[in-house]
């Protein structure tokens, strides 16, 4: 009896709910990607459609380009660190005082490559600052980045004085070309095949799912964490760059708030700033874009600087939500 | 939970639809058309944009005065920034200004070294520039290199400006009696003009009206990034003390400093009247000492409650301040771009060919019932700038316009004329 009634059970076809399909569409693998891609194309189509074409002019497109160039590089960048579900904000003072050594440089030299190599070097250094004490003095990135935040911030204001030290205007113009695309391409291909084709981008995430799982299975997080660091580090140095020829100045102010910028633009590109398996190197890229997007797109539309802040706060939230799972459990580094 | 999650989505879906035609809506509100306002109109349409450095009593009455008196009349619209606080952001918003159109952009966020990458910028959009500072070593290629869509700038007359706080301690200061000031310098170590000039002229009337010698110079005092004793042969207690509220520790250490009993003159070079207040109302009480405070400031909720609140000993919270007119910095700032825009660019420079400042005269503000008077003066019914005002400053409507002129008349707007006018 009992097991005529359990066949019956198993003939009766599954009835699944809107919300259940829902589920089992945000648990597909391409879901991380095109949810925040889908989003920005609704966003880029109203503003298209609400500005009568103009939002898809040339020159509309290539300022909101520009404009995302440096928080999407940082972005990019700072996904190695995020994915080992360790959170390191003070990238934006990393990234000023980079551009402080890089602009000190070609105040002596006179020289933009070296101004770019210094940069560079200075961003990879600062990154490596950072992990040294993170590893040595076994403290987690988000502390050392509170303190690292106010030592490169005051290291700003001392090198860099009341005057912003300049760069030469025309020679700078001329890097934002070919140079920059080019270089940010190559980063951006470089970030993408380490992180979704090679074992280090898998190591890194395993490590933010589970770092216990992760040693156990043999992974050295010391060396995953200098990794990281390294790749963040080249990225915001890359970013420091991109600053230092878009203002051809560099102010002691540089780069302060922008590790919050980072932050921001990660989440609304879709990824969980406490890494995990679902991480990916591109969310901040899209996410930069989208903020882009939104401050253009309502200014074309006359909205007013005061309504902006309002609808734009609206619109991240409601991206978050769409993008987001809701805890059933208490938090874990998996979910948001 | 799905449930809620559902609700939750069709909540933020409206709110933000409402949100995005509200925004949409009232843009024609915030910002000026032609036609609107009852105003007649006259002269060609010009889209300006305006770069904010921080959103307060004086930015809502700024953007009442274009959008509400300015615009209809001139037949201009007005698009405001966010808060810019640096390059980057100036930057942004003249690339997002651009692209909705704008002829020109109004700066009231003084990027000094940088006003050329600024102009450069607008130069390769075709708008006009100008910029709320003056013209110094750091800045003085812009002003050489003419550039066609340069407008020159607009600034208070900062030796003025200083010149009201010395006057004030010359004559309240009694000498007689021990004193010691702590000078809140403020970002005068990064150059800031008018934070120099007051700073300074501060640290010269004590320098006078003591006697003394001070140590080192007033210009090394000024411009120190650390906090710094004033030390002089007369042994009177001086402590300048530079940086900004928004800076963490500041107001800590401004604290601590006035614990330790020496200092009761606060006098401060930049606007954190309210920021301070209540620091040294608890000193005030701790010690049970009159603290005195001069400071620069500005008309808001800010100043005329402090000019209107007591201390423990029944005296003004606020003894001296300085305040400007809204409207006049703007009318300033309006004609410089419209010039331009209306193929009158020589009426925007000097003597010698390049683009001029132009300077304004703050106001000293020693009781609340001037202030009373002169808050009441700039508000939506009666402009301290009024179009007969804006039209002197306009080489299309006054024929035969130059710079100078339209220095004169600016400098012809003062506290007497106004109350004349106005009173």
């Amino acid at each position: 009896m009992s097991a005529a009634s359990g066949m019956a059970i198993q003939k009766q076809s599954p009835k699944l709910t809107l919300a259940d399909r829902i589920d089992i569409i945000k648990n597909k693998r391409f879901f991380p990607l095109a949810f925040p891609l889908a989003m920005l194309a609704v966003l880029v189509v109203l503003f298209a459609v609400l500005t009568g074409g103009q939002f898809l002019q040339g020159s509309v497109v290539k300022n909101i380009f520009n404009q995302s160039f440096i928080v999407g590089t940082m972005a990019t960048a700072v996904a190695f660190i995020y994915s080992t579900g360790n959170i390191d904000f003070s990238v934006g003072n990393v990234m000023g005082l980079a551009c402080v050594f890089g602009a000190l440089a070609y105040e002596v030299t006179e020289s933009m490559p070296v101004m770019i190599a210094v940069t560079l070097v200075g961003g990879i250094a600062l990154m490596m600052c950072n992990c040294t004490l993170c590893i040595a003095c076994h403290i987690k990135p988000a502390m050392v980045a509170i303190v690292a935040m106010s030592i490169y911030s005051a290291l700003c204001t001392v090198l860099v004085g009341a005057d912003p030290i300049r760069v030469d205007y025309q020679a700078s113009k001329a890097l934002e070309g070919g140079f920059r695309y080019g270089t940010f391409i190559l980063y951006f291909l470089v970030c993408l095949i380490l992180y979704h084709r090679t074992a280090i981008g898998r190591k890194l995430r395993f490590i933010g799912g589970n770092e216990t799982c992760a040693v156990q299975t043999g992974i050295n997080t010391t060396k995953a964490q200098i990794i990281a660091f390294v790749f963040a580090g080249v990225g915001v140095g890359l970013a420091g760059v991109y600053q230092t020829i878009r203002t051809t100045s560099v102010a002691q102010t540089v780069g302060s708030g922008m590790g919050m910028d980072v932050m921001l633009a990660t989440v609304l590109g879709g990824m969980s700033i406490f890494g995990g398996t679902k991480s990916n190197v591109y969310a901040g890229l899209i996410g930069a874009i989208t903020v882009t997007v939104l401050n253009t797109g309502l200014l074309m539309l006359g909205v007013s600087s005061t309504m902006i802040q309002g609808v734009r706060g609206v619109i991240f939230l409601l991206l978050v939500f769409l993008n987001s799972e809701r805890q059933k459990t208490l938090p874990s580094r998996q979910q948001f | 939970m799905k449930m809620n999650k559902r609700f939750g989505l069709k909540v933020a879906s409206v709110g933000l639809s409402a949100l995005i035609l509200a925004g949409c809506s009232s843009a024609p509100s915030t910002s000026g058309s032609s036609g609107s306002g009852g105003e007649s109109s006259d002269g060609d349409g010009y889209k300006i944009g305006v770069i904010e450095v921080q959103l307060n009593d004086e930015s809502t009455n700024r953007a009442t005065w274009f959008n509400d008196y300015i615009a209809p009349k001139y037949n201009c619209e007005f698009m405001f920034s966010e808060t810019c606080s640096d390059l980057d952001s100036c930057m942004t918003f003249i690339e997002n200004a651009a692209m909705a159109g704008c002829d020109a952009i109004i700066n009231y966020y003084a990027v000094g070294s940088d006003t050329e990458a600024l102009v450069q910028l607008c130069a390769e959009y075709g708008m006009v520039y100008t910029e709320n500072g003056g013209r110094n070593a750091a800045n003085e290629a812009v002003f050489t290199s003419n550039y066609e869509n340069f407008a020159g700038n607009f600034q208070a007359d900062q030796p003025a400006t200083g010149k009201l706080f010395y006057d004030y301690l010359e004559e309240s200061l009694d000498t007689s009696v021990e004193h010691g000031f702590i000078v809140l310098t403020g970002n005068a170590y990064q150059g800031n003009a008018q934070q120099t000039e007051i700073s300074s002229n501060m640290l010269s009337a004590l320098q006078d009206l003591y006697g003394l010698t001070y140590e080192s110079t007033i210009a090394d005092l000024v411009a120190s990034s650390a906090p710094i004793e004033a030390t002089n042969d007369k042994g009177i207690e001086i402590y300048c003390y530079p940086g900004a509220y928004s800076t963490s520790g500041w107001l800590e250490g401004f604290s601590a400093a006035l614990q330790t009993g020496k200092y009761d003159y606060s006098l401060q070079a930049y606007n954190c009247l309210s920021n301070t207040a209540t620091a040294i109302e608890e000193v005030e009480s701790a010690l049970n000492k009159d603290i005195t405070v001069i400071g620069f400031g500005s008309f808001g909720e800010a100043l005329t409650t402090a000019m209107n609140s007591t201390d423990m000993f029944g005296n003004q919270s606020v003894s001296m301040s300085t305040v400007k007119f809204t409207s006049l910095v703007s009318a300033m700032a309006f004609s410089k771009v419209y010039n331009c825009l209306t193929g009158n660019r020589d009426a925007c420079l000097d003597e010698n060919g390049e683009p001029s400042v132009l300077l304004f005269q703050m106001e000293a503000v020693t009781s609340p019932e001037q202030l009373a008077e002169m808050s009441s003066w700039d508000t939506t019914d009666k402009w301290v700038a009024d179009y007969d005002f804006v039209d002197s400053l306009l080489a299309d409507r006054t024929e035969g316009l130059t710079s100078a002129q339209a220095q004169e008349n600016i400098y012809a707007m003062n506290y007497d004329a106004i109350k004349a006018r106005l009173g």
